[in-house]
């Protein structure tokens, strides 16, 4: 039976067990300052079929559906801070189409990257909106034990064109694949994501906050954490 | 009706449409709670007929059966289960732990051990979904019984209505001459008491 399609079982099992995953090349960001319900997310280059694709965006409205093909790691509710994973085939291109829940538009920005023996997938979002920054992703416990994993702190904060936010600080021991992805939104909301990554054999893991500027005031502040293995 | 009404056949009329009128309310009756009931059955197989259709479609989906676009989101959900990605953690997690004891936590023993893993565990949850499918399919057949069975009752509901409005229809025919004949048997009475009697033979 193949069942084995596309995972990388190489790199899952490297060194004998279960290896860390392994974030591959540049993660791709967009930044667009468009208003509109749709928009596309830029993907990283040089995607390689049994490769994993993560993609970190922003989706005004709740529920926003999954890009085609896409699938649901976590998100939050409201504001919401969206992550999905995909299988890559390497026939991808270069960017993806992603919607907001009907009626909705606003700008837009995103972080996607390759990931290299990932098989396993877990994420916890912070409640939102939350008008007290600065974004602190919060614990999370995917229940696999103690394993080498690949933890993605991610970091949104929003206010309105009047006022400025910026998130000028990663999350402490977070050194991987540090990015961040901002608009400045033509008459709605000005937006920051950041993204970084660690590696860490532990069972659960509490990412520290990332450093916002100012700490306070909406629409809000929001946070996630992903496990990847 | 009294003596006038039963000898012109209203009272009959009556009562053949208070009966037909009572052997329906006893038909409909009958035929709403028991439709009732097959319908309550029906509905109770359609969560086992919709999870075991999407077990099946899941299981069509890994196998690949559906295209690549499908397999692939299908392993997408599948690793984003916390069931499955748990059962995946604990063997793997197991595995390494053997190999790192046995000095053999590298090259393709370990990689051939990781694949065996990961195909044991998938393949368990392969079975699931299969498992799951034939539930499904169990369960639409039980709804498909089910199904025929509202339907005959709805055809014998049919018929015997249409017999009961036959009946019905039989008997007020049949009614329909009693005045008459109550009336032309009283005449044949009269005229026979204004014949004269007899006298031929009589003896005297």
């Amino acid at each position: 039976m193949n069942f084995l399609p596309g995972w990388d079982v190489g790199a899952f099992m490297a060194g004998g067990g279960p290896a860390f995953p392994e974030i591959m090349g540049t993660p791709a960001k967009t930044e667009d300052g468009t208003v509109a319900g749709s928009h596309n997310a830029n993907l990283p280059a040089g995607i390689v079929a049994g490769e994993t694709l993560v993609l970190v965006c922003y989706q005004v409205g709740s529920p926003s559906p999954a890009p085609s093909g896409w699938t649901l790691i976590v998100a939050s509710s409201v504001y919401r801070l969206a992550a999905y994973q995909k299988l890559a085939t390497g026939s991808e291109g270069s960017s993806v189409a992603v919607a907001f829940q009907s009626g909705f538009t606003d700008c837009f920005t995103a972080i996607a990257f390759r990931v290299k023996g990932a098989i396993m997938f877990a994420g916890a979002a912070s409640a939102d909106p939350n008008a007290t920054g600065p974004p602190d992703p919060p614990n999370l416990s995917p229940g696999w034990g103690t394993r080498k994993i690949l933890w993605i702190s991610c970091g949104y904060a929003a206010r309105s064109a009047s006022a400025d936010v910026q998130i000028d600080g990663y999350p402490s021991g977070f050194t991987l694949a540090q990015t961040y992805a901002q608009t400045n939104g033509p008459s709605l909301i000005k937006q920051r994501l950041a993204i970084a990554g660690m590696n860490d054999e532990v069972s659960s893991k509490n990412p520290p906050a990332f450093s916002s500027t100012p700490t306070s005031g909406g629409p809000g502040f929001v946070a996630a954490t992903l496990a990847i293995a | 009706m009294g003596l006038l009404g039963s000898f012109l056949g209203k009272d009959q009329q009556r009562d053949l449409a208070s009966a037909n009128q009572q052997a329906n309310q006893y038909l409909d009756t009958g035929y709403n709670s028991a439709y009732g009931d097959y319908s309550t059955a029906i509905s109770g197989y359609d969560p086992y007929v919709q999870s075991g259709t999407k077990s099946q479609t899941t299981w069509d989906d890994l196998m690949g059966l559906n295209g690549t676009g499908a397999r692939d989101a299908a392993y997408g959900t599948l690793s984003t289960n916390p069931l499955f990605t748990g059962q995946l953690a604990t063997s793997s997690n197991a595995l390494a732990r053997t190999l790192n004891a046995q000095g053999a936590s590298g090259g393709g023993k370990a990689q051939l051990a990781g694949a065996r893993v990961l195909a044991e565990t998938g393949g368990n949850w392969l079975d699931r979904y299969a498992q799951g499918g034939q539930t499904g399919l169990s369960a639409t057949g039980a709804k498909s019984n089910a199904l025929m069975g509202r339907g005959e009752l709805s055809s014998s509901y049919a018929g015997a209505k249409a017999g009961n409005a036959v009946n019905y229809g039989n008997a007020l025919a049949a009614n329909r001459n009693t005045g008459i004949n109550n009336i032309l048997g009283v005449a044949g009475l009269a005229v026979n008491a204004m014949k004269p009697t007899p006298t031929f033979g009589k003896v005297t």
